[in-house]
């Protein structure tokens, strides 16, 4: 037997093969399955707690606008903005409007996207969705909406590392990252080693700046509980 | 309807499946039944998990959720391993052939868990202290003192003429 430290990168140098597209989709199919037993798990708890706003005029206003005049420039008639990279940015054609609707448990926050509202509140108080008026209310859907949710920094593992570059968010060190022009997503730590994770789907149409400014709106509060796994 | 977490999903699979099963294999002491086990049931915490996890590091996420996988199964074959069989349970052929890697999975197989999983990390996937410190969520003292521990558990094991590999598995 070679050294021992030998013995054992070369056991690494035997590699499977690549899986077969029927693996692949198994493997899907597995996935699939259990997102759906998930959401049958989660589906009562969330539903006691969803806030359908829709053509409630008033209900959770912004800027204090009628909901009608809301609907003008809002992500749902936004034009599709995706980050390919290589091309800079257009400018966005949405912008963050002082909230005034209802808080999420947990949470405090001053500005949303023009237009969007608290659409899903989870039960355990660490996570809600914004989202514009007309967006499905599927709650593991995020396809164009804004998702905050608060984690334990040591569930997470080395947060500073994740996304593409740091920014500054309640003058804090915060990462930032976009995956594949799917969607934004950046991260800040608060107090007692809390970490906020914010992801905007890129066809609501905001700007890196724009997520940070609307992250430094978002505080917790002594309500928020903490989710695992 | 395919939606874009399947689309980025399987993307995934087909680029890291194979290794996933590889080091699943090698942290199971070579049982590759149970590496397959502990893959699928990564694989389906990243899936759940993919509209959190898009933009980390994917790879570095996935080595954590399949260490995880491996410890609470190890966790559950410590209670298993109170119950009494009628026969022998098969275990895997040792190839002839491959002698020295086969007794150095083995080997791998006697170590605890967390141990393994810092010699495997550190010495089989060549990650720095720092980054298996961050897969284990552990310190990187923890890390330097598992791998230096596994590895001078290795020597005696691998150097022991008259060990018997079907003995003592934790």
């Amino acid at each position: 037997m070679t050294d021992i430290t030998d013995g054992l990168a070369e056991l690494g140098e035997h590699r499977t093969e690549a899986p077969s597209e029927h693996t692949v989709a198994t493997d899907l199919a597995r996935g699939r399955a259990a997102l759906r037993r998930r959401r049958l798990r989660l589906g009562g708890a969330l539903s006691a707690t969803v806030l359908v706003i829709g053509g409630a005029a008033g209900y959770l206003s912004v800027s204090g606008q009628p909901a009608a005049r809301q609907h003008h420039g809002t992500a749902a008639s936004a034009p599709l903005k995706i980050h390919h990279g290589g091309t800079a940015p257009a400018p966005s054609k949405i912008r963050l409007a002082a909230y005034r609707g209802q808080q999420p448990n947990g949470f405090n926050v001053t500005s949303v996207p023009q237009g969007f509202h608290l659409q899903i509140q989870a039960s355990n108080a660490n996570s809600f969705i914004l989202a514009p008026p007309g967006a499905d209310k599927d709650p593991s859907s995020f396809v164009g909406k804004l998702v905050v949710t608060a984690e334990a920094g040591s569930e997470l593992g080395n947060w500073e590392s994740f996304g593409d570059r740091s920014v500054t968010v309640h003058g804090g060190h915060a990462r930032i990252g976009n995956q594949k022009g799917s969607a934004t997503q950046l991260w800040f730590g608060v107090a007692n080693g809390v970490v906020v994770d914010v992801q905007a789907w890129d066809s609501i149409g905001l700007t890196d700046q724009q997520l940070i400014n609307f992250a430094d709106g978002v505080t917790t509060t002594p309500a928020l509980q903490l989710g695992h796994g | 309807m395919t939606t874009a977490r399947d689309e980025e999903f399987k993307d995934f699979v087909r680029r890291q499946r194979a290794a996933l099963l590889s080091t699943a294999t090698i942290m199971t002491g070579g049982d590759p039944h149970l590496a397959e086990d502990l893959v699928q049931v990564c694989l389906t915490k990243l899936y759940l998990a993919w509209p959190r996890i898009r933009s980390m590091k994917l790879d570095a996420y996935a080595r954590r959720v399949l260490v995880n996988a491996l410890i609470d199964e190890k966790r559950g074959l410590f209670r298993k391993r109170e119950q009494a069989w009628a026969e022998v349970p098969d275990r895997p052929d040792r190839p002839d052939h491959d002698g020295d890697r086969y007794g150095l999975l083995e080997a791998l197989g006697q170590l605890a868990p967390g141990m393994r999983a810092a010699v495997v990390l550190r010495y089989v996937e060549g990650l720095n202290v720092q980054e298996t410190a961050d897969a284990l969520r552990c310190s990187t003292g923890t890390v330097k003192s598992q791998a230096s521990r596994g590895l001078a558990r290795l020597r005696e094991l691998v150097s022991d003429p008259h060990h018997s590999w079907q003995g003592d598995k934790p």
